[in-house]
């Protein structure tokens, strides 16, 4: 069985800088990080192949060369592949321009299923499985919480899906591209320190427009019918600090406070 | 000899029953707090051992203890499993888990000399509620009271909060009952002092397993005056402070039962609410209203004499609430375990070390320093702190205290963060003349600097191993260096 993760990368929040006077996304120095969901789409994957070694994973992604390091490292903890799909002419491609590209790719390979995290740090990472499933003609389903794994040797797997009041099943033939949660409750691991330096380059891969075959005009900003105008951080707020004695006064303080936000 | 082969025999020397084979309780046998994270993780990357053994009487500790012998099969004494060293993880493939389980009967207390008999699987705290009900306390307070047996805290040395008072263990065991590896056992009669040579309780206080198994253990009791305590607390601008006031307090010649001194980072973790971002140092005096009050006294007067130092006095029912809430029971223990499985975090880690008074501020800071500038993941460390908790005529202990963020993997946890920060204190406070080493006991992941601990005297530790454990069956790894598993199971190098 293969299996295919199809991961981003985003910005790491605690180095997001904006420019004020461009209102640009400033993305050169910006440390990168997975997107959290990704990560339990491939600790899942993981999970699997820890029952069953045959398995292989790929893992998927269109980014800068600069996150090679973050892809290496998800080698390092026994992903059989990587495929790092990146060109400067790619730069700059909105959602349903990389769903194309990265589509072109995953088309040209076999796989039993894609996974990827339902939902993203970055809101545009969400649409890409759907944009993705679309081109290639297959079944998405977002929101698994649960995959019955024992049904995964089969043809059909039955997933669970958390919907509004309940607890939905699903049947699903392969192909099929799954969208997961964190409920599915498998963490990527760490690299383990004695794998840090473990040489993984014989597993990854560069997939550039020299193999994908794009027009420029069919990629990058020139390529997107959308286009960023202005990207702002996100300011934290912080709240208003107050403290009070163990007097009688600021225990009735404390216990206003807890029951106004409902903890008692 | 094989597993199998070492059942097979387990089972001509004590009952079915007496013999555990059960998978999750192996697993939890072959560490110790020490690894908390990794065990709650299902991480551990050490040997299980082959069974654990529940022996009932010292001639069936004699018994096991002899066909390991002979058979050269690791042996690893254990009681109420609080070790926080390493001192009960095992390094090698074929190793028996020797627990006092059966060895639970408090067998006298003697009110009139002052004095209660106890077998090792006695758990501190039952000692302690049958004594409190005739007015006596043991005087011993570990953290770990609720769960600590008597067998472990004399094997490792172990300390209480109220130390400074009535001394720690080795200043309590009256005499004992011990077995050798050969099969031999010994006991120690109880009297009131013995000028009969060389102290020979001390070869089993503190051996953590490697030389004898601890059977049963005579110690001394106190009579117990509650109504008596007095508790004080103080905001100081420094933790120097704090120290400079402990040593007046003792060496004027008063023994508080606590004096303690907190840098400002661990009194923010202990005195949440009313630490105020500085330093603190507290007492209780105890004992006879007398005492109490002449304690109190000299406290008042060694805190007069450091006021440029003092900020402002705590109310003393704020210290006395949180000494009544201070031990941790299973129950901590557990709902820590279930943090650690459900967060990449634990309740953090202490390296207790001790020095002369002068000594003692130089080694804290040294340490401070060094972890900030020199340790590669400072940025990740959430608490590093201290506080001195016992204290004697000569000197006091420092109690590191530090935690951090966990962003490596379970198995690697120890080797990242605890291992790197343990190495610059013992290395700081080795350096400057300390011992390493206050009261968890050297277990094994201070192992490897038991020589440099020791020093010329290290010859002596040497020569008691190679007389009463000549084929080194007893815990392999503890106290005694072991430089090819230390390599392996330290430091991840096959």
């Amino acid at each position: 069985m293969r299996l295919v993760c199809v991961i981003g990368f985003t910005p790491d929040k605690q180095s997001f800088g904006d420019n004020h006077e461009k209102q640009k996304l400033i993305w050169q120095g910006c440390r990168m990080k997975l997107n959290p969901d990704d990560g339990y789409a491939l600790g899942f994957a993981l999970h699997l192949k820890k029952q069953n070694p045959d398995l292989f994973i790929e893992v998927v992604t269109m980014a800068p060369l600069s996150v090679t390091p973050l892809v290496e490292n998800i080698l390092r903890v026994g992903v059989d592949r990587g495929t790092l799909v990146s060109d400067g002419i790619f730069a700059g491609s909105d959602t349903a321009t990389t769903s194309r590209i990265l589509g072109k790719y995953l088309k040209s390979i076999d796989y039993d299923y894609l996974l990827a995290g339902s939902f993203g740090d970055d809101s545009k990472i969400n649409q890409l499985p759907p944009q993705v499933s679309e081109l290639l003609n297959i079944n998405y389903i977002s929101g698994i919480s649960s995959i019955d794994e024992d049904t995964f040797s089969s043809s059909k797997i039955l997933v669970e899906v958390e919907e509004e009041k309940a607890m939905a099943t699903y049947e699903l033939s392969a192909p099929a591209f799954l969208g997961l949660t964190e409920k599915c409750g498998h963490k990527l691991p760490y690299v383990r320190l004695k794998d840090s330096r473990m040489d993984v380059g014989h597993r990854l891969q560069v997939i550039d427009n020299s193999v994908l075959g794009f027009e420029e005009r069919e990629v990058g900003p020139k390529g997107s019918l959308t286009k960023t105008i202005s990207v702002q951080a996100l300011r934290k707020k912080t709240a208003q600090q107050r403290i009070v004695g163990t007097d009688s006064e600021g225990i009735e303080y404390v216990y206003n406070f807890l029951k106004e936000k409902r903890f008692i | 000899m094989d597993k199998n082969s070492v059942l097979d025999q387990l089972n001509t020397l004590v009952t079915a029953d007496q013999i555990n084979t059960n998978t999750d309780d192996l697993y939890e046998a072959s560490a110790d707090r020490y690894k908390k994270y990794a065990y709650a993780r299902k991480a551990l990357d050490v040997p299980a051992p082959v069974a654990i053994v529940y022996p009932k009487n010292a001639e069936e500790v004699s018994a096991i203890l002899k066909f390991c012998n002979e058979n050269e099969i690791n042996v690893i004494p254990r009681a109420g499993m609080t070790a926080t060293e390493g001192g009960l993880e095992n390094w090698k493939p074929v190793t028996i888990v020797l627990d006092t389980k059966f060895f639970d009967k408090i067998v006298k207390i003697d009110t009139y000399n002052s004095q209660a008999t106890v077998q090792a699987g006695v758990p501190l705290q039952v000692l302690e509620d049958e004594l409190r009900k005739v007015g006596y306390t043991t005087g011993h307070s570990p953290q770990s009271k609720p769960v600590a047996k008597y067998g472990g805290l004399v094997a490792t040395r172990s300390i209480g909060q109220f130390s400074t008072l009535y001394g720690g263990i080795e200043d309590m065991v009256v005499g004992l009952e011990c077995v050798f590896p050969n099969g031999h056992v010994s006991r120690i009669k109880n009297v009131s002092r013995r000028a009969g040579g060389p102290d020979i309780r001390h070869i089993v206080i503190g051996n953590e397993g490697t030389l004898c198994y601890i059977t049963e253990v005579t110690i001394k009791i106190f009579k117990y005056y509650p109504e008596n305590n007095k508790f004080y607390g103080y905001l100081t601008k420094d933790i120097e402070t704090g120290i400079k006031i402990l040593r007046e307090v003792m060496v004027n010649g008063f023994r508080p039962s606590v004096a303690r001194a907190y840098s400002e980072e661990d009194a923010a973790q202990h005195f949440y609410h009313f630490h105020e971002g500085k330093c603190i140092v507290l007492f209780m005096a105890e004992g006879p209203k007398g005492i109490v009050e002449a304690t109190g006294t000299a406290i008042e007067e060694a805190v007069e004499q450091f006021k440029d130092g003092i900020i402002k006095q705590v109310d003393s029912k704020l210290i006395e609430d949180w000494f009544n809430h201070l031990n941790w029971s299973q129950k901590h223990i557990d709902d820590e375990y279930a943090e650690m499985r459900a967060k990449d975090s634990h309740a953090g880690y202490t390296t207790e070390i001790s020095a002369d008074w002068e000594t003692i501020p130089t080694i804290y800071n040294a340490v401070i320093n060094r972890v900030r500038t020199e340790f590669d993941r400072a940025d990740e460390i959430t608490m590093l702190g201290g506080h001195s908790s016992h204290s004697y005529l000569n000197g006091t202990n420092m109690y590191f205290v530090y935690n951090y963020t966990i962003n490596c993997a379970p198995e690697d946890e120890l080797l990242v963060y605890h291992h790197p920060i343990q190495k610059i204190i013992v290395e700081e406070t080795l350096k400057y003349g300390g011992s390493m080493c206050h009261h968890h006991g050297i277990g094994k992941y201070r192992s490897e600097w038991t020589l440099e601990e020791h020093g010329t005297a290290y010859f002596m530790l040497e020569k008691l191993k190679e007389a009463f454990d000549p084929k080194g069956i007893m815990n392999h790894g503890t106290i005694f260096p072991q430089p090819e598993e230390v390599k392996k199971y330290i430091y991840q190098q096959d």
